[in-house]
C-alpha cells in the first residue's frame, strides 16, 4: 500500500524544481535564498508532516512580498518583480503544509515560472524542462484527483503504477497532438481555409493606377478601407495619402521611378494617428496627408510621401502615424521639374487650344492654376459616377462633350492642363474624409472615400489641388465631407470590432499598463469624492438600513425559540468542529456520536427529548442548553484536551 | 430520563445475557428479533445456512419461556402439516383436531422457499390473523405468536421465491452475517453450542413480555416524526427504480420498530435515529423494483433513498 501523498509530493517537488531553476539565475538575492531553502525543507516537512511555517504566518508573508514587489512595479521594471513575486509565492506554497488547492496552485506557479523564464532568455533547455513540466503537471493532476476525493487515501502499489502508466499516455498523446496543431498548422502563410478563396484586390475605391474612361459607371462599395484612431479634424484636411502617380502614359497615370527629391513638411498642425489596416494583398500603408514619421511597421518611405510595408499586409496590421494637418510639403533641393511636365504625344487639337490660350493669358504658374481652374468652372463640369465618358478619348469628351465625371477625371484632366501648361504636376491617390465614431474615438475610412487629386510644383512647394472640388455640383458630392451618419447600431458594431482589432490583433502592452494607471487614478479621486458624495445618499442608506431592521425583526417573529437555538447550536458546532456543512439527514445524536462530543451528546438528547416528546423546553433544560452552546462557543479546540 | 417503561431493564438484560453467553457476534439479529417481538411482528432471516439462525431461534424461545415449534418446508409440505389436521377418535367415537406446529409461541420456518406456494400463502394467512380454520373450525394462535423463518436466498434451484406480497407480511428482515473473526475461531475451537441451549434458564416471562409491548405501543411518536415515516415511504414511491415502494403496512411497521428502538433505547419518545437504524430491515425487502434495476441492493437503494429526506430536527 502506497500513500497517495507520496507520489503526489515527489511529483510536486520536481515539478517545482524543473518550473523555478531555469528562472533561479534571474532571480533577486532573498528569492535566491528563499527557493532552495522552501524546496529542501518543504519535503522534508511532508515526510515528517511538521510543518516549519503555519499557513496563517505564511499568508502574512505572502501578502508582505506580494505589497513588496508591487510597489517596485513599473512599466520600466515589470518582469523583474513579477518573477520574484511568482518563486516566492511558490516557496510559500512549498514550505508550508498543502491542500488540494494548494498543489493546484504550485503546478500553476510552476508552469508560470517556466514560462517566464523565456522572457529573459530562451535556451535550450526550455524544450525539455517543457516537457517534462507537462508530463509532471499532467500525472500530478491525476494524483491530485484521487487526493482530493480522500486525502489521507492509500492504494496498492501495482494500482498505482496502472495510474501512473495511465496518466502518462494523457501528456504523450497531448504533445504529439500539439506537435501537429502549433507546429504543422501556424506553418502555412494563410489560414487553412483560406485557398479556396485568395484575397483579390478591390475592384473599386482605392487602385494603383488611374485610368479615366475604362469603366462606364462605377458603384463604390462600403467596405472598411482602414480605420484611423485620433483626434476629430475638420472634414476638409482628411486627404489620406496612399500612392503618388507621377507618369502619364496615354491615358493612364502610373508610378514610376522619379528623380530624388529632399522634400521637407512646413507648418501646420502636429497629429498622431494610429492606423488599423484590414488584410488586403498590396503593400500601401496610408498616411494624414502630409505624413512625417511612421512606427510600429516595417516599411520604406519615398521622398513624395508614399510609405509603402516591407511585406505584403495579409493579416490585420497597426502602426503609428506623425502627421502635419495642413502643412506645406516644400522641396529642399530644385527639382528635376522635365519629369513632371511629360505629356503624351497625341493630344487633340482641342486641347492643345484650351493649354495655349492659358499659356498666353498667365504670367506666373500661380495664375496658371487660377485660369485653369477658371476653367473647369466655365466648363460648367458635374460631378457623377455613371454616364461617363468612353475609354476613346475620355478627357476630351469629359472637359467638353459629357462634361460629367467622378475624381479620377477632374484630377487627371486638370494634372494633364497643368503639364501642357507647364506646371510640373503629379497625381496622389488615397483616401477623403471618414466618418468619426465617437464611441471609439476613431475615424472610419470605406472604399466609397477613395479619391484622387492632384499636387503642383509651385515656388518649389507641392501644392495640393483638389479638382474634383470644381464641379458645379461639388458642394453635393460625397467629397464635400456630407457623408450620411451611420447609425448608433452600425457605429456600435464597427466599434466592437475595431477594438477586437485593437486590444487582440495588435495587442498593444503599454495601452494596458496605462489603463491600470487609469484605474488607480480613477479610485483616488472616488476616495477624495466620498465624503461629499456620501450625503446624497443618506436617504438610501436609511431605507436599507430599516429594510434590513424590519427584515431581522420578522425572521426572529417568525422563528421559534427552539429554530433560534438550534440554528446558534448548529452553528456553533460547524465553528467548533471545523465542519463545513451538517447534512440535512442527520439526526442530532447521529451528529452528536460522530462528533464523537459529550457537549453535543447531551445537547442532543435535553432537545431531542423536548422536540419529540412535544413538551416545551423547562427553565432548567433552557439555562443548561445555552450554557452548552456557551460551552461549544467559548470552548478549546477539541484536539486540545 | 424517564425509565417508568415496563420491564425495560429486564429486556436488556436479556439482550445482554443472550448474546455475551450464547449467541456471540449474533447482537444485530438479535436485537432485530427482539424488535420484531415487541413490535408483536415476525422475523424473516435471510442468509446461507450454517450461520446460526436456528440457534438463534431456539436461544430466543428457550430464555424466553416460551414454546417453540419448528418445521423444515419442503417441496411436498402440505398446509395441514403446519395447521395440524383432525384425526377420527375411534373410543369417543369424533373428529379430533391435533395441532399443528403453528400453535406454539415462536415458530421456527426454515427454509420458507422451499414450501409450495399453496403451503406459504396458509402459512403467511395464520401470520396476519392470527388463527387458523381448520374444517370450519377457527383456532386462535397463542399470544404472544412469532415466526421466525429462513430464507436461502443464493440457492435457487427448486425454491419457490415468496413473493414481494408476502415478504410484505415480514415485519423485518435481516441477514445474520459471519461472526468476527476472534469469535469464529473461538466457535470452531469450542464447537456449537446447541448443547448449552438446554440449560438456558427462561429470563423473561410471558406475562412480562405482554406487559412490554403494551409499553412499546405506547411509545410517543411526534407528528414530525409521523411526517419523516410519510416522507421516507412517499419517496421510495417516487423513486425512479422502484414500481412499488413502502406500502402503508410498511410504514406502520416502521412506526411500530422505531418504538421498539426506542424501548430498547430506554426513552419514551421516538427520535429519527430510531427510524433511520430499522429503515432498511424493515423497508428495504418492501421495495419492489423494476426489471432493469432488480439486480440492485434494496439496502443499499434504501440507505440513499434516506439521504435525501431530510431529517426533522427543528
Amino acid at each position: 500500500m502506497v500513500k497517495i501523498k507520496k507520489p503526489l509530493n515527489y511529483i510536486t517537488y520536481s515539478v517545482s524544481l524543473i518550473g523555478a531553476s531555469p528562472l533561479y539565475i534571474w532571480l533577486n538575492l532573498p528569492a535566491q535564498i528563499f527557493l532552495p531553502i522552501a524546496l529542501v525543507f518543504g519535503f522534508y516537512s511532508e515526510q515528517k508532516n511538521r510543518y516549519i511555517i503555519s499557513s496563517r504566518t505564511a499568508t502574512v508573508l505572502s501578502i508582505a512580498f506580494f505589497l513588496f514587489y508591487a510597489s517596485q512595479l513599473s512599466l520600466a521594471n515589470i518582469v523583474i518583480p513579477v518573477v520574484n513575486m511568482l518563486v516566492l509565492l511558490l516557496s510559500m506554497h512549498l514550505i508550508t503544509e498543502k491542500n488540494s488547492r494548494k498543489y493546484l496552485q504550485i503546478f500553476v506557479l510552476s508552469l508560470f515560472c517556466l514560462a517566464s523564464s523565456s522572457v529573459f532568455s530562451i535556451s535550450v533547455s526550455f524544450f525539455p524542462a517543457l516537457i517534462l513540466l507537462v508530463f509532471g503537471v499532467t500525472i500530478g493532476l491525476v494524483l491530485l484527483t484521487f487526493y482530493t476525493k480522500e486525502p489521507g487515501r492509500s492504494i496498492p502499489a501495482p494500482q498505482l503504477y496502472t495510474i501512473l502508466k495511465t496518466a502518462t499516455i494523457l501528456p504523450i498523446v497531448s504533445l504529439l497532438l500539439m506537435l501537429l496543431f502549433f507546429v504543422i498548422l501556424p506553418r502555412t502563410e494563410h489560414p487553412l481555409w483560406n485557398f479556396l478563396n485568395p484575397i483579390t484586390s478591390a475592384t473599386s475605391g482605392f487602385s494603383e493606377e488611374v485610368q479615366p474612361g475604362t469603366i462606364a459607371s462605377n458603384v463604390a462599395v462600403k467596405t472598411l478601407a482602414f480605420r484611423a484612431q485620433c483626434q476629430e479634424l475638420p472634414p476638409e484636411m482628411l486627404y489620406w495619402r496612399g500612392t503618388v502617380l507621377n507618369t502619364l502614359n496615354n491615358t493612364v497615370w502610373q508610378r514610376a521611378d522619379f528623380p530624388e527629391e529632399s522634400t521637407q513638411v512646413l507648418g501646420g498642425e502636429t497629429v498622431r494617428c494610429t492606423l488599423y489596416l484590414p488584410a488586403k494583398n498590396n503593400q500601401f500603408l496610408f498616411t494624414l496627408d502630409h505624413p512625417l514619421s511612421l512606427s510600429g511597421i516595417r516599411h520604406s518611405a519615398s521622398s513624395d510621401s508614399v510609405f509603402l510595408a516591407s511585406h505584403s499586409l495579409e493579416t490585420k496590421t497597426g502602426f503609428q502615424l506623425i502627421s502635419r494637418v495642413g502643412g506645406e510639403l516644400t522641396v529642399l533641393k530644385p527639382v528635376d521639374s522635365s519629369f513632371y511636365l511629360k505629356i503624351p504625344d497625341n493630344l487633340s487639337p482641342q486641347l492643345l487650344e484650351v493649354a495655349e490660350a492659358i499659356r498666353q493669358n498667365s504670367y506666373s504658374q500661380r495664375e496658371t492654376i487660377a485660369l485653369l481652374k477658371n476653367f473647369f468652372r466655365e466648363q460648367n463640369l458635374s460631378y457623377a459616377t455613371d454616364d461617363l465618358p468612353g475609354p476613346q478619348a475620355p478627357i476630351d469628351e469629359f472637359l467638353f462633350t459629357k462634361k460629367r465625371g467622378y475624381c479620377e477625371f477632374f484630377a487627371s484632366s486638370f494634372a494633364l492642363l497643368l503639364r501642357m501648361t507647364g506646371v510640373p504636376s503629379r497625381l496622389v491617390g488615397g483616401y477623403l474624409g471618414g466618418r468619426y465614431n465617437n464611441l471609439g474615438g476613431y475615424y472610419l475610412i470605406t472604399e466609397d472615400m477613395a479619391h484622387v487629386w492632384v499636387e503642383a510644383l509651385v515656388d518649389d512647394q507641392w501644392i495640393r489641388i483638389d479638382p474634383t472640388k470644381l464641379a458645379h455640383n461639388s458642394s453635393a458630392t460625397p467629397m464635400a465631407g456630407q457623408r450620411p451618419t451611420l447609425s448608433l447600431l452600425q457605429r456600435t458594431v464597427d466599434a466592437i470590432d475595431y477594438f477586437w482589432t485593437r486590444a487582440v490583433i495588435t495587442y498593444d502592452f503599454q495601452k494596458q499598463i496605462s489603463l491600470i494607471q487609469h484605474t488607480g487614478k480613477g479610485l483616488q479621486s472616488l476616495q477624495r469624492n466620498w465624503k461629499y458624495t456620501v450625503k446624497e445618499y443618506y436617504p438610501i442608506l436609511w431605507i436599507i438600513l430599516s429594510g434590513v431592521v424590519i427584515w431581522q425583526i420578522t425572521r426572529w417573529k417568525t422563528t421559534s425559540r427552539e429554530e433560534r437555538i438550534l440554528k446558534r447550536y448548529l452553528r456553533a458546532v460547524r465553528r467548533r468542529h471545523k465542519v463545513k456543512s451538517i447534512p440535512p439527514n442527520m439526526g442530532l445524536n447521529e451528529l452528536a456520536n460522530q462528533l464523537q462530543d459529550p457537549v453535543c451528546e447531551e445537547f442532543a438528547h435535553i432537545f431531542g427529548s423536548a422536540l419529540y416528546s412535544e413538551h416545551r423546553l423547562t427553565k432548567g433544560e433552557h439555562q443548561r442548553i445555552l450554557s452548552l452552546i456557551h460551552i461549544l462557543e467559548r470552548g478549546k479546540k477539541p484536539d486540545d484536551h | 430520563m424517564t425509565s417508568d417503561l415496563a420491564h425495560q431493564a429486564k429486556i436488556l438484560h436479556f439482550l445482554d445475557r443472550l448474546s455475551n453467553h450464547y449467541l456471540q457476534g449474533k447482537i444485530r439479529a438479535l436485537k432485530m428479533a427482539v424488535i420484531a417481538l415487541l413490535s408483536d411482528g415476525h422475523l424473516l432471516l435471510e442468509d446461507i445456512p450454517g450461520l446460526g439462525k436456528t440457534t438463534l431461534a431456539l436461544a430466543l424461545s428457550s430464555a424466553l419461556g416460551l414454546s417453540f415449534g419448528r418445521i423444515q418446508c419442503t417441496s411436498d409440505l402440505l398446509p395441514s402439516d403446519i395447521t395440524g389436521l383432525s384425526i377420527f377418535d375411534r373410543e369417543l367415537n369424533t373428529f379430533r383436531f391435533i395441532e399443528g406446529p403453528i400453535f406454539n409461541h415462536i415458530l421456527l420456518v426454515d427454509e420458507i422457499n422451499r414450501a409450495m406456494p399453496k403451503t406459504q400463502s396458509a402459512m403467511l394467512e395464520a401470520m396476519e390473523e392470527r388463527k387458523v380454520t381448520v374444517e370450519g373450525k377457527t383456532y386462535p394462535l397463542p399470544e404472544p405468536f412469532m415466526v421466525i423463518a429462513t430464507q436461502n436466498p443464493t440457492e435457487q434451484i427448486g425454491t419457490y421465491r415468496l413473493p414481494e406480497s408476502q415478504m410484505d407480511r415480514f415485519l423485518i428482515t435481516t441477514g445474520i452475517g459471519y461472526p468476527p473473526e476472534d469469535l469464529e475461531k473461538a466457535i470452531i475451537r469450542q464447537g456449537g453450542i446447541r448443547k448449552k441451549m438446554n440449560e438456558i434458564e427462561p429470563i423473561v416471562s410471558r406475562i412480562e413480555i405482554e406487559e412490554a409491548r403494551q409499553a412499546v405501543s405506547g411509545i410517543h411518536l411526534s407528528d414530525k416524526l409521523v411526517d419523516y415515516i410519510f416522507k421516507i415511504a412517499h419517496a421510495t414511491r417516487e423513486h425512479p427504480f422502484t414500481v412499488s415502494g413502502i406500502s402503508t403496512r410498511g410504514a406502520i411497521s416502521m412506526a411500530s420498530a422505531a418504538r421498539a428502538v426506542a424501548y430498547l433505547e430506554n426513552r419514551n419518545y421516538v427520535i429519527p435515529e430510531d427510524i433511520k437504524l430499522i429503515a432498511s430491515p424493515v423497508a428495504a425487502h418492501r421495495l419492489i423494483f423494476l426489471p432493469e434495476h432488480e439486480s440492485l441492493n434494496k439496502q443499499e437503494v434504501l440507505q440513499s433513498i434516506l439521504q435525501t429526506v431530510p431529517v426533522p430536527i427543528v
